[in-house]
């Protein structure tokens, strides 16, 4: 995605993606909830992007994808369809590493039973675990969630986390610039559809 | 005021009351006194058009059909819609409840040649038998409850439903304000399900070395032998015993085959004699 980094951190690609997808529109309506549920409802909007590790060591972002128009107007989902593969031509299928994908949730709710299962999927297509030149990073799911009352200038206040691999599920928090883990939790599946979490601590 | 408007003013106002007396008068997505079933019953059947004969009735179908036009508006055949946008795109299902009959919607994902699900696609409703939508939960819109399984005195568990995330403690379930929706009694087998265990002691942590924004802290391959818990600021391994294994059949003949009978963390707390192992809280730090 043009004017987005690269970076040279799969954090600061991160903390830089948050504010920038939920400046979309209508990607936070939580101002909306209680003066207008009806119109916070119809308005609001999923985007979702893959953060991705390039050969030249860098972190990016591909374009952000919603749902197609006459859909998203019409029906009452608010899903994001979020493409297996991202197409950069500058590399060879293959070349590019998938860190995160990344999504908002208007409302600021957790992760949803489908956006496990979502990742889970994905994971059948890319390593569970990208080795790169500062380390390893797990392939993992977030959602980005903002609190503002400002639909013009939202605030990144936050995401859920869930990485396949280990079983991890995180809340991280951001207050006055301070990231904080408000919870750490373990996700056992039962089966295929069933699963329970474990909290950490 | 003219006598008109008087009995304009009077009807309205009687309106009102009248509404305020009917059971369901709030937002249906907002009655979060409707708790949708956490147990398939007396089994889950997986109907195949093809092969069987099936009766419905009528109050099961308006349900039915009332969540498949809320979610999928019907004589949108002149819009373009995606494959993924239209009704028979997505299973149904359904179980009754005395008089609420609870659906569940996801998408069908062979129905349009995919492989992968749409993040936050699937929804669930709980509606009347006369035809009324009492609770609507959206992925990615609507908070769903939240399940948790608390450890008794006695070494038994209790699973309670909580309207928000926030741990309920077990001394406070008879109190008004704990919380907590409703004390679950029926196995737990629903597909979709997720149960949250408590440990005691969590404390929010700033990001740090090896704790930041995105990075994981478990060793990896998991070992689901392996119970984490966090002790004098670290991560630290208890080992567990081997979790049984789960019921291949979610509950056709063995409706008391949830994850509660034998979970895998039972004891797990009195096993902390083992040595710490090391959390692998750098492996995956930038």
């Amino acid at each position: 995605m043009k004017n987005f980094g690269p970076f040279d951190s799969y954090t600061d690609a991160l903390l830089a993606a948050c504010p920038l997808l939920l400046s979309k529109p209508h990607a936070t309506v939580g101002h909306l909830r209680d003066s207008n549920p009806e119109l916070a409802h119809r308005t609001a909007t999923e985007y979702c992007a893959w953060l991705y590790y390039t050969p030249e060591h860098k972190y990016e972002m591909s374009m952000l994808s919603d749902r197609p128009k006459p859909d998203d107007l019409v029906t009452g989902k608010k899903s994001c369809l979020l493409p297996t593969f991202v197409d950069d031509s500058r590399y060879a299928p293959g070349e590019l590493k998938y860190i995160f994908a990344l999504h908002n949730h208007p409302f600021g709710t957790p992760l949803s039973s489908i956006d496990y299962h979502f990742i889970e999927e994905m994971a059948n297509h890319h390593d569970w675990e990208v080795e790169t030149t500062k380390g390893r990073i797990r392939l993992s799911i977030i959602a980005f969630f903002s609190h503002s009352k400002s639909p013009g200038a939202p605030t990144c206040d936050g995401f859920y986390q869930y990485i396949p691999a280990t079983r991890e599920v995180m809340m991280w928090v951001q207050t006055q610039g301070r990231w904080k883990k408000t919870k750490h939790e373990s996700l056992r599946w039962l089966d295929d559809r069933t699963y329970r979490f474990e909290r950490i601590q | 005021m003219t006598p008109r408007k008087l009995i304009f003013v009077i009807t309205i106002a009687l309106a009102s009351c009248a509404r305020k007396w009917e059971p369901f008068s709030t937002r249906p997505e907002q009655d979060r006194s409707i708790i949708f079933p956490l147990s398939t019953g007396s089994g889950f059947v997986d109907i195949k058009a093809q092969e069987k004969t099936y009766e419905l009735d009528g109050e099961v179908l308006r349900a039915l059909m009332i969540v498949a036009n809320d979610l999928f508006p019907p004589d949108t055949s002149k819009l373009d819609l995606s494959c993924t946008a239209r009704q028979q795109a997505h299973t149904f299902r359904f179980t009754r409840r005395e008089d609420i009959i609870f659906v569940y919607v996801d998408e069908d994902l062979a129905y349009c040649g995919r492989t992968t699900h749409a993040m936050d696609s699937g929804a669930k409703y709980a509606i009347s038998k006369d035809g009324r939508i009492l609770r609507r939960v959206i992925d990615g819109i609507d908070e769903d409850d939240h399940i948790w399984s608390l450890k008794t005195p006695d070494g038994g568990t209790v699973i309670v439903a909580t309207e928000s995330g926030a741990t309920p403690a077990l001394e406070d379930l008879d109190k008004p304000d704990s919380g907590v929706l409703k004390i679950i009694t029926e196995p737990v087998n629903m597909p979709g399900v997720m149960i949250i265990e408590p440990i005691e002691g969590f404390e929010p942590i700033e990001e740090g070395p090896g704790n930041v924004p995105g990075s994981s802290m478990f060793p990896y391959p998991f070992d689901p032998k392996t119970k984490w818990q966090w002790r004098d600021g670290k991560l630290v391994a208890v080992p567990q015993e081997p979790p049984p294994a789960p019921s291949p059949d979610l509950g056709g003949s063995t409706p008391d085959a949830g994850w509660d009978a034998g979970s895998p963390g039972d004891g797990g707390m009195e096993s902390l004699s083992a040595p710490p192992s090391p959390p692998d809280a750098g492996a995956a730090a930038p």
